[in-house]
């Protein structure tokens, strides 16, 4: 089976302040169908600038991406993004914000509201369809902005940290539930995150990058079987050695990235 | 009192006549007593509202307004007004309904208010010397009657409606003026980099001085109090739509594209209510404006309205017309607060409570 979608030779830099910043240099990743990949990399490795040039408010300066044998064009609206921080709508209802993307299809309310609180149920939101954002937790806010993606069905779904600024509880139930989405769906997921367990959890490969500019350190297949259980997967022995020997490609990355910052701000 | 009476003996004059009618008649020099003398004392301001005859009555209306803003605004620093304040909230306890309550206090403010003009102006005593002229402060009933007058007459409705409609058809045409404007130039914005410093510099013109040349284009009927109406909101309307539309968050927009919607609907869906708060903060500040720019233009040129009214009757002296004027109007502002308070409460229902009382307020200010 052809890989959903393939990124060749991705490069893309831009000026800032008269210095030529290479964000994403000469990444080549191929990702199939149904498959769910993580990125770990230090912070500022154009991990976000890689989402964005997949799903097209970026445009690459070189290199293509191809999404099911076509070259990509602008903005994909087959490939959903979940951002970093919830971008719901504070005049809108929880409802009315999950179904935004119906309603830009043009899917009639009755249709729409009831997809809508089938997914608002179904990740525990019941009761809380008629509240406005401001009226709920950052939890609830971040499973909005999860099932606002999944509500029209895109092939490819693209997280950048969203459970980021959560509480460590509220992660791991959100992660559980993520995961069993994933099954149910089976979409295609590449999810960024700092947090490497995450990572490792959630993932079939996990991507490393290296500080930047921003290229690809290596791919690892995670071998353990699912369906996985979030709550107690760090116990087991797999775990344990795939988490020893990215934890030990990242450490790398990371102090490489800290000393760039201090020659940079030396100079 | 002993100079009271003193100066009451030596008829109808002044105070300073007074002590040199007392030189002339015994013809040596007498000592002024501590009373003649601090009358003589010119006040600064405007020396006629303030001499001999009305001092007390003066004095007894200025000590009244300034208890009134002790307690009111200055009883939340000190202790002892403090004591005052809670004294005061404790005497309304019997009324259970919270906003009954609130009601009657603000009721006895204003009536008491009221009372004390009312009765300043009396002519209480053997002269004039408990009260406050009423020939430069008017007195409620004064304005009450006056008001019945031109009520009978029908001139207030007249007067009332012209300015309405001056300032109604000025705001609506400057808003929309200037939220289409803002929305153009959002979106041009080459062209607004290059208007931008012809737009502050025509806004930094007071209008007050555009005025005399409005009127001659316009004449002298309710055109040019529109028009002077409209260049005062579309500019307020404007400039918030414009920052406002500016200032939304492209993340939102981008995120509305990914998630399929076309320019036209991120337009109407995602920027349009994201600047909605500015938008309606320009609408809100730019009710007071419409009125300004409508009595500005009646003070120019004009042969009814409400502006023209308060200037006719202070041509004539006649304050209590002024005053019933000024009341008008105060109505009016506050009823047209009150509608875009209530558009706003409906368009920005979605906003947490806390914050739109505090933009309220902030507005509230102009």
């Amino acid at each position: 089976m052809p890989p959903i979608l393939s990124i060749k030779n991705l490069h893309k830099e831009f000026f800032s302040r008269g210095n030529r910043v290479i964000a994403v240099d000469d990444m080549s990743l191929e990702i199939e169908d149904g498959e769910f990949i993580t990125i770990v990399g230090p912070s500022g490795c154009g991990k976000s600038t890689l989402l964005n040039c997949i799903i097209g408010l970026v445009h690459p300066t070189s290199g293509t991406i191809t999404y099911k044998d076509k070259k990509l064009h602008g903005i994909n609206t087959d490939i959903g993004y979940v951002p970093q921080s919830d971008y719901l709508y504070a005049w809108r209802t929880l409802i009315n914000n999950v179904a935004f993307p119906l309603e830009m299809r043009g899917v009639d309310q009755k249709t729409r509201h009831e997809k809508a609180r089938e997914l608002i149920q179904r990740v525990g939101l019941a009761g809380f369809e008629d509240h406005y954002p401001h009226e709920l937790s950052g939890g609830m806010r971040q499973r909005a902005n999860i099932i606002r993606t999944l509500i029209y069905d895109p092939e490819v779904i693209l997280m950048d940290e969203p459970f980021g600024p959560l509480d460590a509880q509220t992660r791991i139930i959100l992660q559980d539930q993520l995961l069993k989405l994933w099954r149910e769906a089976r979409k295609t997921v590449i999810f960024i995150t700092h947090d490497l367990v995450e990572a490792i959890a959630l993932a079939d490969r996990v991507v490393v990058m290296t500080s930047r500019p921003g290229k690809l350190r290596s791919v690892t297949e995670v071998d353990i079987p699912r369906p996985r259980d979030v709550f107690t997967i760090h116990s087991k022995e797999e775990f344990r050695q795939t988490y020893d020997q990215l934890w030990q490609e990242l450490r790398e990355e990371v102090q490489r990235s800290e000393d760039w910052m201090k020659n940079g701000s030396a100079s | 009192m002993v100079d009271m009476i003193d100066k009451e003996a030596s008829g109808d004059k002044g105070a300073d006549e007074a002590i040199q009618t007392t030189h002339e008649a015994s013809g040596r020099v007498r000592i002024p007593k501590l009373g003649e003398i601090l009358l003589t004392i010119p006040l600064p301001g405007v020396p006629q509202l303030w001499r001999g005859d009305y001092l007390i009555g003066s004095l007894l209306l200025f000590l009244t307004a300034a208890g009134y803003m002790m307690c009111s605004v200055t009883g939340m620093f000190f202790h002892a007004i403090a004591f005052v304040d809670i004294s005061i909230s404790r005497t309304g306890r019997f009324i259970k309904n919270q906003k009954l309550r609130m009601f009657v206090y603000r009721a006895s403010f204003a009536g008491g208010f009221l009372a004390m003009w009312e009765l300043s102006a009396w002519e209480i005593g053997p002269k004039q010397w408990l009260c406050v002229d009423p020939f430069w402060f008017g007195s409620p009933l004064r304005v009450m009657s006056y008001m019945v007058e031109i009520t009978l007459s029908g001139s207030v409705f007249v007067d009332t409606w012209t300015t309405m409609y001056e300032a109604f058809l000025g705001y609506i045409l400057g808003a929309a003026l200037g939220i289409a404007l803002g929305f153009i130039l959002a979106r041009l914005e080459t062209l607004a980099e290059i208007l931008d410093p012809f737009i502050v510099a025509v806004n930094g013109i007071p209008r007050v001085a555009m005025a005399p040349i409005l009127i001659i284009w316009f004449g002298i009927g309710v055109e040019s109090k529109i028009v002077l109406a409209v260049s005062l909101v579309l500019f307020l309307t404007f400039m918030n739509t414009y920052s406002g539309l500016r200032g939304v968050d492209p993340n939102l927009k981008n995120l509305a594209q990914v998630m399929g919607a076309n320019e036209m609907q991120v337009l109407w869906k995602v920027t349009l209510p994201a600047a909605m708060p500015w938008i309606l903060t320009g609408l809100k500040i730019g009710v007071p404006f419409a009125i300004i720019g409508a009595i500005l233009g009646e003070f120019m040129a004009a042969s009814k309205g409400l502006g023209f009214m308060i200037q006719h009757t202070s041509n004539l002296f006649n304050i209590a017309g002024s005053f019933a004027g000024l009341i008008l109007l105060m109505f009016i502002v506050l009823i047209a607060n009150t509608a875009v308070n209530w558009l706003e409460r409906y368009l920005l229902r979605w906003r947490p409570k806390q914050q739109a009382a505090g933009e309220g307020g902030a507005t509230e200010v102009y």
